[in-house]
């Protein structure tokens, strides 16, 4: 191994470092001006000046830092220590793996789209222009999604067909776009440049179609969908042009075939079919919360009490004309039971429907009960022409719908009047927020708990030095209105064109792994792991390289030390440590995100801390392993620093309250094993907090 | 609760208990202790009803904890055909905690247990155990705790097997030829339908068993107390795990302690020359083998929260090293941070194997 020592212009001099006979030291007088090179799979230790700093000079190397700048010339920390820093440093990188570069040859360069709404067909359009070869998947016989069950779109008041229509004509001028219908993923191998899908299509019933409309005639099957009524042979006015049985409710009776014109089959096909793309782009949409499930409100239990989408197609269609209206807002958002989060679009919505009520027939009276209205940015005019119509809002939660003399009553405290109110109503509508569509993310491993995949979607928190391939559009990842979903789908749709511009990738990056060998499949990790990262693949533990961020909590969760983090692995950790402590020490394990930046500030600010604390640098608080600790106080530490961000500023979501967790075990564990209860402290260090850290240590030394 | 009364010894009425589920083919397998030779007594898997009458299930001995085999039965595919298991609360529960970690599953088993009043230490076997008998169910009758059992059982707890099908109540039991067991599940009812003319009204002992908890705590107090393990430091554990001879029976004995390959045990652990040569560079000595403290002091920091007290530890340590007193006095003040008893329940989630807000804000100080 070679050890890379820059001396700073001979600031630091170690003329008697004995680096052992398999390792070679270099010395520089300047590594930053005069820089050696290092190749991708030796490993090294690399003393000079901080890390922070040192990174950016060597990136992707497999490298140990020592810190001789920062933690010995600036403090002045005297020469014996320098050297145990580099000592303990090679001590660790004896055992550890070089990171195998990870290689991704983007072979096929087509498209998967999931979702045939309006950010599917946007993604679709954009992509298909600039030459991709483009599969467009949607779940229904149809294309439009979420907006063509629709009347209108707000803020506008526009009819859906007229933002949906074009966007469909102008895909539909691409020759290379592929569609399925009735059609899902079944099951996806591969990884980023080369996916292999499984898709499963049920046929559509309607073979041939000439478009009479003669069967729905004919058709006896009534299906009340969301509100709309159809029959169980229908059409939705989109794409494709052809009529298709609905078989959940088709009862097979064979009047359609007798009046067709073209093609009937009333026996329901599955078929599959392999594809291949190199991207794929997630556009699922997103379903109304049940709102049957919120039992206050009578959804089901009192007939007339409506949804919004029911409301919104019973008003369309004129079979409703309600003289009293109450929206209930909030039906089971931001309520700990139910969604414990805000749904972003649906006071919009609500907003949307007492509008709809209002223009149709203007001498309806309309209540909006809401806790908030959440009407940002320029919504706020759409708010106020709403309230010019005259309707009313009610500030609080309802706490109930009853039936009394054939009405509804709503029950309800106005905060602002501070008044219990009964609303007698002929119709309540009940505003519900929305859930993710789970299954597709599923099979794409991408776990939800529920809840949707937001950590994912959002690119500021995503590891963007290992290339993705499967992208999110729309309101997949959260809810989002038509003009939001548009301009997300083509965020989407450049992201993959910017990797289909490239052929081969290669990124050193430090993932965990897991060594079969030594795997029980206990699942202990999965669950620990903030990024989802971990699922169970063939009865075996599987870490999702795409979505692994490198904190290392995985690793320190498992007992038998399966999964490691590549660069961080125990036995390293362990070698350092024991190579690094002497009696009375006070070994400090510093977050590289906080903490640690927090010494270097301390070096740079003339905070002086006394010589027998000796720093190793992790990537996460969470990442430490309470049996580390034990090791540090047998090996003759006398205290223990544990430095990790603040709470809720943890890099990795939320390793700063699992080592918090495990501090307090441990801590229990040594109180009664005879040690002094602080002599390991976990402390909450910003970057910039150098007078705090300088605090800590001195205290522990005393 | 219903009970199904048998005018027999407590061994004879599970027998019989078992010989009809048997005959009624409704279980296909029994798993419980028997006698093997003339004085050694093993966990046995049977399934021919002939050989039931070797069972003795409960023998007060541990040769093994039960939960440990079992997961090695389960650990790959549950059982195909119903198996009643006749074993101690403490084993149940680390079934249970097993079953959580995913290494092993309870299909199909149907579990009968007891109010335990505890087992020797398993070298009690070489000069047989029967001699202990007569005594030992005489301080079951009278509600005293013998002070050659196990140290686990003498001050455990948990001796309530509130997780089994059927429980035969033994806490306070005089030598009657009367058996009540309890039928406390669904599935146990189940399993004796066809008997529920028979069934009478019964309930756990459960002033008995109040009586003999509270003895038991004061009895935990004292030794507890006895070793001043907060008197330790690293010069205390390093004297008592001095006295390691790394032969990691404690581990392979731990039915909590699950890992496929102990990293202790693994390659990984080893030093090699070099990094020995530094050490003693640095200190002038090392004590070989190397890292007993490190490995005990990193196993009661992986098993602290699941360890179900059976004791096995200290029972297969061959230099009497107080491993069960000293994990467990640390464990329990780790599990009522947590309000957590290992294999209570098969929903409670182990504390820390996933992230929730509400545990973090629980322990914070």
């Amino acid at each position: 191994m070679r050890v890379l020592l820059c001396t700073c212009d001979r600031a630091i001099k170690l003329p008697d470092l004995d680096v052992g006979p398999d390792n070679t030291i270099e010395q520089y007088d300047n590594m930053c001006k005069k820089k050696p090179d290092i190749t991708h799979d030796e490993k090294v230790v690399i003393a000079g000046c901080s890390p922070n700093l040192m990174e950016t000079l060597f990136p992707n190397v497999n490298a140990e830092f020592v810190n001789l700048y920062e933690h010995i010339i600036l403090v002045g920390h005297p020469v014996y220590k320098a050297k145990d820093l580099i000592l303990a440093a090679i001590e660790k990188m004896k055992v550890i793996t070089p990171v195998k570069p990870k290689v991704f040859t983007i072979d096929n360069k087509s498209a998967l789209v999931i979702g045939g709404g309006v950010a599917g067909i946007e993604v679709a359009s954009q992509l298909a222009q600039n030459s991709i070869n483009v599969h467009l998947i949607e779940k229904t016989p149809f294309l439009g999604g979420m907006v063509a069950k629709l009347d209108r779109l707000y803020p506008e008041g526009t009819p859906y067909s007229h933002t949906l229509m074009p966007h469909i004509g102008t895909m539909l001028k691409n020759k290379n776009i592929e569609y399925s219908f009735n059609t899902e993923i079944k099951d996806i191998k591969g990884k980023v440049g080369n996916y292999k899908i499984m898709l499963q299509t049920r046929s559509r019933g309607v073979i041939d179609c000439s478009h009479c409309g003669k069967c729905i005639d004919v058709c006896p099957v009534n299906v009340d969908d969301e509100g709309k009524k159809r029959k169980a042979i229908f059409y939705v006015p989109t794409y494709p042009e052809t009529y298709a049985i609905d078989f959940k409710t088709c009862t097979k009776c064979g009047e359609c075939i007798k009046v067709c014109l073209g093609k009937i089959e009333l026996e329901e096909k599955i078929t599959e079919k392999e594809i291949r793309a190199g991207a794929v782009v997630v556009a699922t949409g997103l379903n109304w919360y049940d709102v049957s499930k919120v039992e206050e409100y009578g959804y089901h239990r009192l007939p007339g009490v409506m949804g919004t989408l029911e409301f919104e197609r019973a008003i369309a269609s004129g079979t409703l004309k309600p003289k009293k209206v109450v929206i209930i807002y909030c039906v089971g958002s931001r309520d700990s039971k139910h969604l414990p989060y805000c749904s972003k679009i649906c006071c919009f919505l609500g907003l949307k429907e007492a509008k709809l009520v209002l223009d149709r027939y203007p001498n309806t009276q309309v209540y909006i009960a809401a806790m908030d209205m959440r009407s940002f940015g320029t919504f706020e005019y759409f708010y106020n022409t709403v309230r010019e119509k005259g309707v009313t809002f009610i500030k609080g939660k309802p706490s109930e719908v009853i039936k009394r003399d054939g009405k509804f009553v709503v029950r309800t405290e106005d905060l602002y009047t501070n008044e219990l109110l009964e609303i007698e109503a002929d119709t309540v509508v009940l505003s519900a927020g929305f859930v993710a569509d789970n299954a597709t993310f599923d099979k794409l491993g991408i776990k939800l708990n529920g809840d949707f995949p937001v950590i994912y979607g959002n690119a500021s928190l995503g590891n963007i030095e290992l290339p993705r391939g499967i992208f999110t559009a729309g309101s997949a990842t959260f809810p989002a209105g038509v003009a939001d979903t548009l301009v997300d789908a083509r965020k989407a749709a450049f992201s993959v064109l910017s990797l289909f511009k490239q052929d081969k990738i290669e990124a050193i990056l430090a993932n965990a792994l897991v060594n079969e060998d030594l795997c029980s499949v206990c699942r202990m990790c999965i669950g620990t792991c903030p990024y989802n990262a971990i699922s169970i693949v063939d009865d075996k533990i599987k870490v999702n390289e795409e979505l692994c961020m490198g904190c290392g909590i995985c690793s320190i969760t498992c007992p038998s030390y399966a999964s490691q983090l590549e660069l961080f692995n125990p036995q390293g950790l362990s070698n350092q440590i024991k190579a690094l402590v002497r009696k009375g020490d006070i070994l400090a394990l510093l977050c590289r995100w906080s903490a640690y930046n927090a010494t270097d500030r301390a070096a740079y600010d003339k905070y002086m801390y006394p010589e027998n604390v000796k720093i190793i640098r992790i990537p996460c608080s969470g990442a430490v392993d309470p049996t580390h600790i034990m090791l540090a106080l047998i090996s003759g530490a006398k205290g223990i620093l544990i430095g990790g961000c603040y709470p809720d500023a943890c890099h990795y979501v939320r390793g700063n309250f699992l080592a918090k967790a495990r501090e307090q075990v441990l801590k229990m564990n040594l109180q009664h094993l005879g040690f002094k209860k602080d002599i390991v402290r976990l402390e909450w260090i910003g970057k910039d907090e150098a007078n705090k850290f300088v605090e800590i240590v001195k205290e522990m030394n005393k | 609760m219903k009970a199904l009364k048998i005018s027999k010894l407590p061994d004879d009425a599970i027998r019989e208990l078992l010989l009809s589920l048997f005959e009624r083919k409704k279980i296909g397998g029994v798993f419980a202790l028997a006698k093997t030779n003339t004085h050694n007594y093993a966990y046995a898997l049977i399934t021919n009803k002939e050989l039931l009458k070797n069972i003795t299930p409960t023998i007060p001995l541990m040769p093994a904890n039960a939960g440990k085999l079992l997961s090695r039965l389960t650990m790959i595919e549950p059982v195909s055909t119903p198996i009643a298991v006749v074993v101690r609360p403490c084993e149940l529960r680390a079934l249970f905690e097993l079953v959580k970690l995913e290494q092993a599953k309870l299909d199909n088993l149907l579990f009968v247990s007891f109010t335990c009043s505890g087992v020797y230490p398993t070298r009690f076997m070489i000069d047989g155990i029967e001699n202990k008998l007569k005594a030992y169910w005489e301080n079951i009758r009278t509600g005293q705790i013998l002070q050659d059992l196990r140290e686990s059982c003498r001050i455990c707890e948990n001796f309530v097997p509130d997780n089994a099908d059927i429980i035969l109540t033994l806490m306070g039991k005089d030598n009657s030829n009367e058996s009540i067991l309890l039928i406390k599940t669904e599935k146990g009812k189940n399993f004796l339908e066809d008997k529920s003319g028979q069934l009478i009204e019964a309930d756990l002992e459960l002033k008995k068993i109040e009586n003999m908890r509270s003895k038991r705590i004061d009895e935990k107090k004292r030794v507890f107390a006895d070793l001043k393990t907060e008197d330790f430091g690293i010069k205390g554990l390093t004297e008592i795990f001095g006295r390691c001879i790394n032969c990691h029976a404690c581990s392979k004995a731990c039915p909590v302690c699950y890992c496929k390959l102990c990293y202790f045990e693994s390659s990984e652990s080893e030093y090699s020359s070099s990094t020995l040569e530094k050490e003693l560079n640095k200190r002038g000595a090392v004590r070989l083998p190397t890292d007993t403290v490190f490995y005990h002091v990193g196993r009661l920091i992986h098993v602290g929260i699941t360890c179900v007290g059976c004791g096995m530890c200290s029972d297969a340590c061959p230099t009497s090293i107080p491993v069960f007193t000293i994990f467990n006095k640390t464990a329990e003040h780790v599990q009522q941070l947590f309000d957590y008893i290992p294999g209570r329940k098969i929903d409670e989630q182990i504390p820390l194997s996933t992230f929730n807000k509400k545990e973090f804000e629980e322990v914070e100080d």
